[in-house]
């Protein structure tokens, strides 16, 4: 039950797939890979909802031991509050049914999507763009020209970042980074995608004959 | 003083002070756009009138800053065409971000709901999804953004899966996104597909350009501010990459400054052993 | 100056603007400000994918179809049995939770099997497809001087990539010690592939870059132009 079980429904669902590449007639075998296709989809909703419980779980246990518990506290009132607009209200712009609006809003603004552009896309939008300041300092500390490979490295990450100032066209730095894009560039990566790909592939194949089974966890 | 040892918050705040002057000056450089971002935009044009777009934001707040105004840009050009368009999303966070799109640059243009485009909405799923619409659209997505049931969506009459698609535009910061659509889509069903995606995963994907896999592939704030120029709208792409080329050229110069110290450094340690 | 907006536009732009800064306060050192802002943060995208994935997900592709089902309305011929069959999915994706009790953890590698299985599958197909087989195939179909380009482009462009590709290959190519011929064309694909990762760097340079620039648009074009008119938003 706990070992077989599971590699069976991995050998399943994995043919599902590589017979709805191959087979797409109409015939029993293409419309069950089909469906399981409609199968995967409804899971993958139900693996969204185990991430937030997820972090539910984290966040409690800690809040227990005692780990900044007031941030703690803070996180989880901001998830179940956004959760439950969000089910109560609907995900769209404007609240479908207007007796839910109380009369506070405009056109029945909805009150998840006040929270999405004021506080959830200024947090997540700035707290990437903190990267900047990083690599400034990385720019200034860590890029060492100690090799003659480093200094191809330089070499190309400065005509790259020329090529993308507008100006640059008066220097030919645009073409010069155009050609580096399009020649070592698309060679390199050509060269480790095929390799990926070959890994992957050959991963997959272990995984779906059930040879590799080290996602299914250590034990039993 | 010794600049190794140069508190890292000078640098910041030198970097700062470089991206805010000419951001308040509105210094701007004139664009001239790329062979790639082109090879998108005259693709889109020379499409028939009729001919199903279909446009994938797979992006989220992180991303914003670059594909926000693609996607504006994008929709600006779309509305102008008489083009049946499908909007789908697999980041969850993406809805909101394309509503407002559709709100600034594509209904304003007279365009209708459910007559000249639909906006099918979030799935999870990635690959699943996508090798999912190249057998059926309407099983992967039974109702829209609205919860209408897309049998009663009129601009989806006579589209049934990826293969009636005409144009693919995917708009992708990272996981699921163009690499998923080329994989499962456009490698099996070779329509014409093209990419905006954000700086950081661009370099990845210029082979597929290469091979034909791609019409073409903005990166980044730069390849917004591309596409603006082409649609003749000046945004917020063609305004960044003002302060965008002062950041470049700062960095630029800390590369050189951090390395002359280096060399110095190693003369030195050379000559006292 | 208050104009046009209604009251919770302008809390949502104050909201807003408090945050971008309590996270760039972390530039300083890290303090509770930035904390606080990063947990409201994480509380926030976790709710909000989950109700999303509840309206896009749940009701229109499991829900509906299932309430159909057993309100008796009306179904598409030949399409009873799979939508009983939604119950699979269902239970498989139910049985994620198990992982949650100590005794029938276990159950939860039920669902995780279909995922990984599901997605091996298409990787498999997918990849082999995209990489293996067109990417090689434009290595080779380019270098036809017939082609749009000429023999331009195929000594300037396609030629260098496929030599590139066979280098990047050989260094990727352990099986043989890297000496003599094999030794100088794996050092050949060292410089290929330093060239293609200084280009991600100075791209990835520019992303960085303009995630800050578009703060700045927030911050200046929609809070500070709201109240003083200075600093105008492009139309």
């Amino acid at each position: 039950m706990r070992r077989t079980v599971p590699l069976v429904i991995t050998f399943i669902a994995g043919v599902a797939m590589i017979v709805s590449f191959f087979v797409n007639d109409g015939t029993v075998l293409s419309v069950a890979s089909s469906k399981v296709k409609e199968w995967g989809i409804i899971i993958a909703g139900f693996a969204v909802v185990l991430g937030t419980g997820n972090i539910v779980r984290v966040t409690l246990h800690k809040a227990k031991r005692g780990e900044d518990r007031p941030f703690k506290i803070v996180l989880l009132v901001c998830l179940f509050a956004t959760m439950f607009l969000g089910l109560f209200f609907g995900i769209d712009k404007e609240i479908r049914s207007t007796w839910m609006n109380f009369g506070m809003f405009e056109r029945e603004y909805n009150p998840f999507y006040w929270i999405y552009f004021n506080i959830q896309l200024p947090l997540g939008a700035t707290m990437f763009s903190l990267l900047v300041f990083y690599i400034t300092s990385a720019a200034y500390r860590a890029f060492r020209v100690r090799s003659i490979e480093a200094g191809i490295l330089l070499t190309t990450a400065v005509i790259v970042m020329l090529g993308q100032i507008p100006i640059s066209s008066a220097i030919g730095a645009d073409k010069v980074m155009a050609w580096i894009m399009v020649v070592p560039n698309v060679a390199a990566k050509r060269a480790i995608f095929m390799g990926a790909a070959m890994g992957i592939a050959s991963m997959s194949l272990k995984i779906i004959l059930g040879i590799e089974r080290s996602y299914l966890g250590g034990d039993s | 003083m010794n600049l190794a040892k140069l508190d890292r918050r000078w640098l910041y705040i030198l970097m700062a002070v470089v991206l805010i002057v000419p951001f308040l000056a509105r210094i701007k450089f004139p664009i001239v756009p790329s062979d790639s971002a082109r090879a998108i935009y005259d693709a889109i044009e020379a499409l028939p009138d009729g001919s199903v777009v279909l446009v994938s934001a797979d992006y989220d707040p992180g991303s914003e800053a670059e594909l926000y105004p693609m996607n504006l840009a994008l929709f600006h050009q779309l509305g102008k065409r008489n083009l049946k368009l499908i909007i789908t999303q697999l980041w969850p966070q993406a809805g909101p971000l394309v509503k407002d799109c559709l709100d600034k640059a594509y209904l304003p243009q007279g365009k209708v709901e459910g007559v000249d485009f639909v906006n099918l909405g979030y799935k999870p799923g990635g690959a699943v999804l996508i090798s999912k619409c190249n057998e059926s659209i309407l099983a992967a997505f039974p109702e829209d953004v609205n919860g209408t049931p897309v049998s009663e969506i009129p601009v989806l009459k006579g589209i049934q899966n990826s293969k009636d698609v005409d144009f693919f535009v995917i708009l992708s910061a990272g996981t699921p996104g163009i690499r998923e659509w080329l994989e499962q889509c456009q490698s099996r069903i070779g329509k014409p597909m093209a990419s905006g995606m954000t700086a950081v995963s661009a370099p990845d994907f210029f082979q597929y350009e290469s091979s034909g896999q791609l019409v073409g592939l903005l990166g980044g704030l730069r390849g917004a501010a591309d596409y603006e120029a082409l649609v003749g709208r000046e945004g917020r792409g063609i305004l960044g990459m003002g302060p965008q080329s002062f950041g470049h050229l700062l960095i630029i110069i800390f590369i050189v400054i951090g390395n002359i110290g280096y060399l110095i450094g190693r003369r030195r340690a050379r000559r006292a052993a | 100056m208050l104009l046009g907006l209604v009251w919770y536009q302008h809390l949502g732009l104050w909201v807003a603007a408090i945050l971008t800064l309590a996270i760039f306060s972390f530039l300083y050192k890290d303090n509770p400000v930035y904390k606080m802002a990063e947990h409201v943060f994480v509380g926030v995208a976790a709710g909000y994918t989950l109700a999303y994935a509840f309206w896009s997900t749940f009701i229109p592709n499991l829900y509906r179809p299932l309430a159909n089902l057993f309100s008796g309305g009306e179904i598409k011929q030949g399409e009873l049995l799979w939508t009983w069959m939604l119950l699979i999915p269902a239970l498989l994706g139910m049985l994620f939770f198990a992982r949650f009790h100590p005794r029938f953890g276990w159950l939860s590698r039920w669902s995780i099997a279909f995922m990984v299985g599901a997605f091996a599958g298409l990787s498999l197909t997918g990849k082999f497809q995209t990489d293996l087989i067109l990417q090689p195939a434009a290595t080779f179909v380019n270098l036809n001087p017939a082609n749009d380009g000429g023999w331009n482009s195929v000594l300037l462009i396609n030629l260098p990539i496929l030599l590139g590709v066979l280098a990047c290959l050989t260094y990727f190519f352990f099986s043989k010690p890297h000496t003599g011929f094999i030794g100088v064309t794996a050092r050949t694909g060292i410089f290929f592939l330093m060239a293609a990762f200084g280009a991600s760097f100075g791209y990835t340079v520019m992303a960085r870059i303009s995630l800050f620039i578009g703060r700045l648009q927030f911050l200046f074009w929609q809070v500070a132009n709201e109240y003083t008119h200075l600093f105008p938003p492009p139309t």
